[in-house]
């Protein structure tokens, strides 16, 4: 019997293949490919110098060793440039797969819904991770990023310049903020061609100010946590340090904002000390070619306990709400967190390992600067009493806000009464706006 | 269609963005013109706009003045006027570039030539990019540097002026100056006028000097924050996309008024001999 087919059927029946076709399509684009035996490639951005940027790509060399049908793509950028070309780029449905950021960023991505929660993922194991690198990229109870390395922000004093200047090392457990002064100021009066010491006018800066005067920079609840006279306290010292030639003028010190690590004052060898991340340390002497101390904050009342010092995340592992390969990218964060080849590459260059199993790995392939800073924060580690609150959507450009402010100050264009109001009252407009 | 696509297209997308608040990661939502009154309480934006006023009224009369002086001593006639015309020319083809402004940063820095230069003759200069009070003058200074694009138009439109004005006018007994200002210069004025129009709309425009020479910053206490530059850390850095477009689209009423203003005055000074 043969079949005939009327115009008509045949024009339903090459409808109905059409839409089966756009169908199937339309469904193998929009759930994940996620079946392990498929070939898979992701798309991963850090910002770094050099020496980092070597080290990642041994890192993505050695993941992809492991698990031959995981192609990362590697997107290395420059910190400055980092934050505009991230941006634009999920504005456009283009994020990276696995994305390293900073905490100040965690919550405008992550708050804005374009990070994903990271508890979802069984690939990644948290069993040895410390608390507070979990609890650095926790927002709302989502794990928007997990810390890649622990760091403290802690003053830099390079050696060489307090030889030449014949000035002792201050120690560090008793020193307060007047010392700080006069030491730099000894160094500048007595080593040539150095200015002393470096403001430490940063966000970070102030959130040791704020722990030491028993406020905060932000409250757990989002929202700003200091007073405006501890703020203006804060600007007079940098005053006073400008005032007592202990530093460098305001308009050094403002270049100085924009300068690469290697190209900063201190990086370059005219200043006795500065204020640094400890995961920077080993640039830094590699820039000054100097041997690098490595001191705690200097405090109130000269007690070591009271100086306020913390933990913070040097970055974060993040994953993009919108990967299509959650399941790979889990398992690449997964090695960056916890293998033991991860850790024996990149040793201390993102901070000490978050994974305490691991520290015990690094701590002895470490050479002279790394050592040293694995020795002091260790040292620093029961003196440790706080994590600062994750900054809050819209607090992202506040380390702008507080370099415009530190300016003013310093230039003499605003008091630091005026100074503080201003910057209270923008840092609150940043964070409203935001949230609205 | 590539119309469509590149230029319309963004610029209806602009406008409906400026109504919104977008943050470039979730979805825009309507809120009406709240984006233009926060403009008026913004004192960032208040402090943006008197900076790139202050460029437009110091630069742009200065690069012209600057380029018709240079394009009349050119006029009168030399042999190597073909090399000194390319050689003034090429910096208004670099001057807009990356490259030069991170040169102009160094050189104007605290550790650059001119610093180096006065140390010499024993003055202590100051970080001139990195002084509130100066910082803006650096900008001001590269676009009078890049004088040769108007220099070379208003070369071309000297010499179009008939020689037997001026043998005419010299013969009635005027003096250089009166013949500038009654040959010279009414003869030219059809070319200055469109100089000034795209002069003035280009200073309006101006960013890349800016943003290289401070950083991305707009420099040391907001010096050198030009609308533009303001525009795109709102945009890009601040996530507030709409607050971004909308400052946008002020802008391009500002040059629009600006442009009719222009035009409007022409009809007092502009002589079209026809």
């Amino acid at each position: 019997m043969s079949i005939q087919m009327t115009r008509r059927q045949l024009g339903e029946a090459a409808i109905g293949v059409a839409v089966l076709g756009l169908l199937s399509a339309c469904s193998s684009s929009v759930t994940p490919a996620s079946t392990a035996s498929e070939k898979v490639t992701l798309r991963f951005a850090w910002w770094g110098n050099d020496v980092r940027n070597a080290l990642t790509r041994k890192l993505v060399t050695a993941f992809s060793a492991k698990n031959p049908r995981i192609t990362i793509s590697a997107e290395p950028g420059v910190y400055g440039s980092y934050w505009d070309k991230l941006a634009t780029e999920t504005a456009a449905g283009d994020m990276p797969d696995v994305i390293q950021l900073d905490q100040s960023y965690i919550a405008e991505y992550g708050g804005r819904g374009a990070l994903l929660d990271l508890s979802g993922q069984k690939g990644i194991r948290t069993a040895d991770i410390v608390q507070n690198a979990l609890k650095a990229g926790r927002i709302d109870g989502k794990q928007y990023g997990i810390s890649a390395g622990q760091t403290a922000y802690a003053v830099m004093a390079n050696k060489r310049i307090f030889q030449e200047a014949g000035v002792a090392l201050p120690d560090d457990k008793t020193w307060t903020w007047d010392d700080y002064i006069s030491v730099a100021a000894e160094t500048a009066a007595k080593a040539p061609k150095t200015y002393g010491a470096a403001y430490g006018s940063t966000d970070d800066a102030l959130t040791v100010w704020f722990g030491q005067n028993g406020e905060s920079l932000y409250t757990e609840g989002g929202k700003l946590g200091f007073t405006e006279a501890t703020l203006a306290a804060f600007f007079q010292r940098l005053l006073t340090q400008r005032d007592q030639h202990a530093g460098p003028s305001a308009s050094l010190n403002s270049e100085d904002g924009n300068a690469a690590l290697a190209q900063t004052l201190f990086g370059t060898g005219q200043l006795a000390m500065s204020w640094a991340w400890t995961s920077q340390a080993s640039a830094l002497a590699a820039a000054t070619g100097d041997d690098i101390a490595i001191l705690r904050v200097p405090s109130r009342k000269g007690s070591a306990a009271k100086a306020s010092m913390y933990f913070k995340p040097s970055m974060l592992w993040t994953v993009s709400r919108r990967t299509k390969h959650p399941e790979q990218a889990a398992a690449f964060v997964d090695f960056l967190l916890n293998s033991p080849d991860a850790a024996k590459i990149m040793l201390a260059d993102r901070g000490s390992p978050v994974n305490t199993t691991l520290q015990s790995v690094v701590t002895p392939l470490l050479a002279s600067t790394d050592k040293v800073v694995n020795d002091f924060l260790s040292a620093i580690a029961s003196e440790v009493s706080f994590s600062p609150a994750v900054p809050p959507v819209g607090a992202g450009t506040i380390s702008d806000v507080s370099r415009r402010y530190t300016d003013d100050v310093l230039f003499g264009r605003s008091t630091p009464e005026v100074a503080a109001a201003k910057f209270k009252a923008e840092a609150e407009g940043l964070i409203n706006s935001a949230a609205g | 269609m590539g119309l469509l696509v590149i230029t319309v297209g963004p610029m209806v997308a602009s406008l409906w963005l400026s109504f919104t608040d977008y943050d470039l990661i979730q979805a825009p939502t309507f809120i009406g013109f709240g984006n233009f009154v926060r403009m008026f309480q913004d004192a960032r934006l208040l402090n943006s706009l008197g900076v790139t006023f202050v460029y437009l009224i110091v630069a742009v009369p200065l690069q012209l003045a600057i380029a018709l002086l240079v394009a009349m001593l050119l006029n009168r006639g030399t042999r190597a006027l073909p090399f000194y015309r390319a050689v003034f020319y090429l910096p208004s083809l670099l001057g807009g570039s990356v490259a030069v402004a991170i040169l102009w940063r160094q050189i104007f820095g605290t550790t650059g030539l001119v610093d180096a230069v006065l140390s010499l003759v024993g003055i202590r200069g100051p970080g001139w990019v990195s002084d509130p009070s100066t910082a803006l003058g650096t900008i001001i200074l590269l676009h009078l540097w890049t004088f040769g694009g108007p220099m070379v138009i208003f070369l071309a439109g000297l010499r179009q002026i008939p020689g037997e004005y001026h043998e005419a006018a010299q013969l009635d007994g005027a003096g250089p100056v009166s013949r500038f200002f009654r040959v010279t210069f009414p003869l030219l004025s059809p070319i200055v006028f469109f100089n000034v129009v795209l002069q003035v709309v280009g200073a309006f425009q101006a960013f890349t000097p800016a943003f290289v020479v401070s950083g991305g910053t707009g420099g040391p206490s907001d010096s050198t924050m030009f609308f533009t530059l303001y525009l795109y850390q709102k945009g890009f850095g601040q996530f507030d996309m709409g607050y971004a477009s909308a400052m946008a689209w002020v802008l391009l009423v500002i040059i629009a008024a600006f442009t009719a203003i222009n035009f409007y005055a022409s009809r007092f000074w502009v002589f079209y001999d026809d």
